[in-house]
């Protein structure tokens, strides 16, 4: 049996959830068997890590400083191998611009958006091509931080009228900011996971709904406002078109481990709008949920997941 | 204070959605509150707390006050009389003689703090869709307690002299006639949390003139009263009540938080018979009674009077950081930016151009090393959010002044970021104008 830290807490806004995430899979490892060293990150992390020598790190943090590669980075200087994506895949989707650049590049398809950076507003008099970005992206659209985590800074505009606020309101949360048009249909989440030496798959594909009666925006961004279905309800036929785009993605992106993919299924067309390298593993989100689904118990989950951590040889991520 | 910035015990919000009553489905961690999960960042400078100072107190003081209690330790570790010992009562009429109130004994009913009080007399008087006067901004705790009952809160803005009547009397006809029942009017007339703001003495008088033209109940909050620092004291709304007749309408709150410690979790309601026996029945469902052991050791330490001077000592701290706060805003804020500023208690209100948004700038304030609370969680509807909310009592006049420093320049960075972001839109704007012509 292995001695894993399992990383968790941190001082980003999602903080609690990766403390509930933390937990929970502490719990699994410890019923697995393994020896476990919950570590809430802190000035003293690096030297606990190098004084546990832990034969790997199971990371559960989300959002800045946990899920951007920042403690990846820094797992592989101590060489201590380490769940989930490297560095640069776990930039890459902790920034909804570069993600989307490389979604773009690949041909999967992603809402149209335009960049702005902090720096071009001040030096550049940048706020004048705001205008203009909004007309190409067109209304509907979302302003939104780059790097966001969770709903803070996050606006949807009808027409130009709040532009300037909603542009200013993101800016207070990133030194990025993007404008991206806002597609309507069903939302769809797509749990991807990828046992060592095998091929990433799709778990189930999960269908989130707002709750009866609640308008779309405000119960997508307030929790307990939503239902999940589990497999998600969409004709046959999207189901692989679905699958196929989260994978590609997850391929595109550099995601090693397990991901997941969130898009929006309009029309026949599934548009992605980002991954998070490291979803909530609470009892109520949606990951485990859909593994559940796909006849994986939690502790199966941790166990692969932790396992393509352990394996020896394996190819260096990205 | 009754809130503050502590590290919350983590719980799975979502788990048992589906059995939460739905009083409490809708009860969230704020976006504030994902905000202030960040605030355990080392070095961090934090006036976004609300606590009284509770290391002046000393642990000799304590351990006296202990050993006397342990000379009837058997009683001190009973239950006790639902609305408290006997004891307490006398010292709470003496409390309340120092903030100007006078009260008799069978008029006094203990409380676990003065949070409690709030929650009983929501319970007491608040059903579903009745509508509560409170100020603009008020106190977020009584929000909270309030909430559980799913009332309106109607607010009504404040100026220097505290609630504007003459507006409460608007918003209670505007509600009459939509056939909302007003219930009572909620105040914390002394260096208000979270405004600093005291209510006049002649608003005093008008806004008992209006519960009675109303019949309406005034909830008198008072947990700053005695810590005053500068000016007199206008009377209480309960004593210019008394003065006039008898206690009928004020429901009057107090706490031994901020004079004493809150860890004793001790509050009471002054109020008359009838309302009393209500808040009895209430109590005893909450918790049958407070904790005799905290009665017992407010009892032992009261008894000497050293409190008076205890209290003095606390006020010549807090003053000190009061000074040292508003001495440093007017030093370091940008002239668009306006505070209030309290005679006493524990807040400073600043208020920042209309367009700026406390909740938005909290992360780049924080990066800075700087937190304070945001404006919008003292409001049931969302608006305060170019407010945020200063605490002294709590912090070092040093840090207190590096603070805000660090504060000013975080806003003034906010400020022309909007200038610069405003400037290249106009130039756009005047670019598009020239080619339509």
């Amino acid at each position: 049996m292995a001695r894993i830290a399992v990383l968790k807490g941190g001082t980003s806004m999602e903080r609690d959830v990766s403390l509930l995430t933390g937990g929970r899979v502490q719990h699994a490892l410890e019923r697995l068997g393994h020896t476990v060293y919950p570590l809430d990150i802190e000035e003293s992390t690096t030297r606990r890590l190098v004084e546990l020598e832990p034969d790997a790190a199971f990371v559960c943090l989300h959002g800045i400083g946990g899920e951007d590669g920042t403690v990846q980075a820094l797992l592989e200087t101590l060489n201590i191998p380490y769940t989930g994506s490297g560095p640069l895949a776990s930039n890459r989707c902790m920034d909804g611009d570069q993600a989307k650049r490389v979604l773009r590049a690949s041909g999967i398809p992603t809402p149209p958006f335009r960049t702005f950076w902090r720096r071009a507003m001040n030096e550049m008099g940048a706020s004048a091509a705001l205008d203009l970005a909004a007309e190409e992206v067109g209304y509907p659209l979302a302003v939104k931080p780059a790097r966001q985590g969770s709903a803070l800074g996050l606006s949807r505009l009808e027409d130009g009228e709040r532009l300037l606020d909603a542009v200013y309101e993101a800016f207070g949360y990133d030194t990025k900011v993007l404008l991206e048009r806002w597609v309507e249909g069903q939302e769809i989440l797509a749990p991807i996971l990828q046992p060592p030496g095998e091929e990433p798959r799709v778990l189930t594909l999960v269908e989130v709904r707002p709750q009866e009666g609640m308008y779309n925006f405000e119960a997508k961004y307030t929790p307990g406002m939503t239902d999940f279905a589990i497999p998600a309800e969409v004709p046959a036929a999207a189901v692989s078109r679905l699958e196929e785009a989260a994978l590609s993605a997850y391929r595109a992106l550099g995601c090693s481990g397990f991901a997941r993919v969130d898009m929006i299924l309009e029309g026949g067309t599934p548009w992605v709008l980002d991954a998070n390298t490291i979803p909530g593993f609470t009892e109520t989100s949606t990951f485990p949920l859909a593994a559940e689904a796909a006849g994986i118990s939690f502790e199966e989950l941790v166990e692969t997941i932790l396992e393509g951590a352990l394996r020896p040889g394996a190819p260096a991520k990205l | 204070m009754r809130e503050g910035v502590l590290k919350m015990p983590v719980v799975d919000l979502d788990r048992f959605d589906f059995l939460y009553a739905r009083r409490v489905r809708g009860l969230r961690s704020s976006a504030a509150r994902d905000l202030m999960a960040m605030l355990s960042r080392p070095g961090i400078i934090s006036l976004a707390g609300g606590f009284p100072d509770t290391s002046a107190f000393g642990s000799e003081a304590l351990k006296r006050i202990a050993a006397a209690v342990a000379d009837d330790s058997a009683r001190a570790l009973q239950y006790g009389p639902t609305g408290g010992l006997e004891e307490i009562k006398d010292i709470i009429m003496d409390v309340m003689a120092a903030e100007g109130t006078p009260a008799r004994q069978e008029d006094v009913f203990l409380t676990t703090g003065a949070q409690q009080g709030l929650d009983l007399i929501g319970r007491v008087f608040l059903d579903e869709g009745d509508a509560v006067i409170c100020e603009a901004p008020t106190y977020v705790g009584a929000l909270n307690a309030f909430s559980s009952y799913r009332p309106r809160i109607l607010h009504v803005p404040m100026d220097r002299h505290g609630m504007d009547v003459a507006a409460a009397a608007e918003a209670i006809q505007r509600a009459r006639r939509q056939k909302v029942a007003v219930k009572f009017i909620y105040t914390v007339p002394n260096f208000q949390n979270p405004a600093g703001v005291t209510l006049s003495g002649e608003r005093r008088r008008q806004l008992l003139e209006l519960a009675r033209e109303h019949d309406l109940i005034i909830v008198e909050d008072n947990p700053y009263g005695v810590l005053r620092f500068d000016g007199e004291a206008p009377p209480t709304i309960s004593s210019l009540e008394q003065a006039s007749g008898e206690l009928e309408r004020v429901v009057y709150l107090g706490t031994f938080s901020k004079i004493f410690a809150p860890g004793v979790r001790l509050g009471w309601v002054h109020a008359q018979q009838g309302i009393l026996h209500k808040v009895n029945v209430g109590k005893q469902a909450a918790d049958l009674c407070s904790s005799n052991l905290s009665q017992m050791l407010i009892v032992a330490y009261f008894r000497s009077g050293e409190w008076r001077g205890y209290i003095r000592r606390l006020l010549k701290v807090y003053r000190e950081r009061r000074d040292a706060m508003l001495d440093a805003l007017a030093e370091f804020m940008p002239e668009e930016v306006y505070w209030t500023h309290p005679d006493g208690g524990f807040f400073v209100w600043v208020t920042l151009p209309e367009y700026l948004d406390a909740t938005a700038m909290l992360p780049q304030a924080i990066q800075r090393n700087i937190a304070y609370v945001p404006g919008e969680g003292f409001y049931a509807d969302g608006a305060g959010k170019n407010c945020m909310r200063l605490n002294f009592s709590f912090v070092e006049p040093e840090k207190i002044r590096r603070g805000i420093e660090l504060l000013s320049e975080v806003i003034k960075e906010r400020m022309e970021f909007r200038d610069k972001l405003e400037r290249g839109s106009r130039a756009r704007a005047r670019r598009k104008e020239r080619t339509q012509r």
